[in-house]
């Protein structure tokens, strides 16, 4: 059974991106644009995906405030997240990984890099 | 000219700015319709370009095959996303879209760019240069023209090429205006690992640049790597008698990470230092404690006792006490009070 990743990107152009890669490595890939409709996905809907990857600039709801409640969630606190932030990020990343963030990618990144690194966190 | 005859002027006059004001708003509301049908366009045929972009990332399909299917499509939205890919991504994705770029032409788009007589244009064509990274051509630096943010472009794409002393040489010898706070950066990046492009540079083109940019340069070198023991710092030492208290103060900060080097040490002349403006003897005063070694330490302590400008004076003391100098015995009122405070704020935290 291939394993679910949710991945929250804002940029249309991105999130196509990882979910053609992701596809084509065999996750069943699942896009949404903001943090709000992420949280209402994950907590409402009962959706449990293997991993996350997420954006730290978001509308609505930033990364880190999704990565929070995500890791405060009972259900969910075990799911691995994956950052993806822009370079010179440090301090942010530093924040990210305190809170709870498993790995992280900095913007421009490799794609290949990034299928390694997701097929590692559901491994 | 009678009444009715003004009045009939008045009216005519009237109706033809009316005439002229709808004439206008129609043709106004007819090109933002047509600008929006335009981008509603763009936008319905981006998820297209995009799914023939990806494409291009599967290994197993040709280069080729996908760049004839992107000749079809809008050329505006191909280069849209082709930018936004270029500048996201790394590694052997990258290089895909770089063939498919080449194959779609844009390296000689971007080259006939650069020497368009138009800015925005020549911007554009650095832009995409570097994005695709083509094999420069030698007289690039041409193309700038007179533009001083054509040249920081140029400048720009040098340095993301690994030309770092060509970067250098562009901003700083064919110029000779203050440098925008990208090509400050630029500047930075080229040669922070190894100042040697911007000090052999600097020390042929200084004499001919305005005090501002002698300021920044000289904050440019305070922050990049000292390390480098055969870089040319000498003409540095020069600028000590610049008639400008700021570039003398500039050149002091300069060296502040060069105490390593005894020929540095040894350049400086202290004793106009301490008897010049202030905001000299405050660099002076910064710069010893960076070195921190006993002769600096001891005109420190000299001349720190002594001074009359409680900023000043602050700097001596905090440079002492950031190198564990013991308090000396206070000579004056001042000099006590500001070992106090510094003291206090270190017990403060």
């Amino acid at each position: 059974m291939s394993h679910r990743v949710l991945v929250v990107e804002d940029d249309a152009d991105l999130l196509e991106l990882i979910r053609f890669k992701l596809s084509n490595d065999g996750f069943d890939v699942l896009g949404i644009e903001d943090g709000e409709r992420a949280w209402e996905f994950l907590a409402e809907d009962g959706g449990r995906p293997d991993a996350i990857v997420l954006d730290v600039m978001l509308p609505g709801m930033d990364g880190f405030a999704l990565l929070k409640r995500i890791k405060r969630h009972e259900e969910l606190e075990d799911v691995p997240v994956l950052m993806l932030t822009a370079v010179g990020d440090e301090d942010n990343m530093v924040e990210a990984m305190e809170v709870g963030a498993e790995d992280y990618v900095r913007k421009p990144f490799s794609p290949s890099v990034l299928q390694a690194r997701v097929r590692r966190l559901v491994e | 000219m009678s009444l009715a005859a003004v009045d009939a002027v008045l009216w005519y006059l009237l109706g033809a700015v009316g005439v002229a004001l709808s004439v206008l708003g129609t043709a106004t509301l007819a090109l933002s319709v047509r600008m929006r049908l335009h981008q509603l366009e763009r936008e319905e045929a981006r998820p297209g370009v995009r799914r023939i972009i990806l494409e291009a990332l599967d290994p197993e399909l040709s280069v080729e095959g996908v760049a004839g299917e992107l000749e079809q499509r809008d050329r505006e939205v191909v280069l849209e996303v082709l930018e936004k890919y270029l500048r996201q991504l790394t590694g052997e994705d990258r290089e895909r879209l770089r063939e498919v770029a080449r194959h779609l032409d844009l390296d000689d788009r971007a080259l006939d760019l650069v020497e368009s007589p138009l800015l925005y244009r020549r911007l554009e064509g650095f832009n995409w240069l570097t994005l695709l990274d083509v094999e420069l051509l030698e007289e690039i630096t041409e193309h700038v023209g007179d533009d001083p943010k054509a040249a920081e472009a140029a400048a720009r794409y040098l340095h993301q090429d690994g030309r770092d002393r060509t970067a250098t040489e562009t901003l700083l010898s064919t110029y000779q205006r203050p440098l925008s706070t990208f090509a400050m950066d630029t500047l930075y990046q080229a040669n922070s690992g190894d100042p040697t492009p911007l000090l052999d540079v600097s020390r042929d083109s200084y004499g001919e640049w305005q005090t501002s940019k002698i300021i920044q340069v000289l904050k440019v070198v305070e922050h990049c790597s000292a390390s480098v023991p055969k870089a040319p710092v000498d003409w540095i030492s020069n600028l000590s008698s610049h008639s400008s208290p700021e570039v003398r103060a500039a050149a002091l900060r300069a060296v502040r990470h060069r105490g390593w080097q005894t020929e540095v040490r040894e350049s400086v002349d202290w004793s106009s230092v301490f008897s010049d403006v202030a905001v000299v003897r405050r660099a002076g005063y910064r710069t010893l404690g960076e070195w921190g070694d006993a002769v600096s330490l001891r005109l420190l302590s000299e001349h720190g006792s002594r001074e009359t400008d409680d900023r000043s004076r602050l700097t001596a003391v905090q440079a002492l006490h950031e190198n564990g100098a013991p308090r000396s015995h206070a000579e004056s009122e001042g000099y006590t009070r500001t070992w106090d405070w510094v003291e206090a704020l270190s017990r403060a935290g």
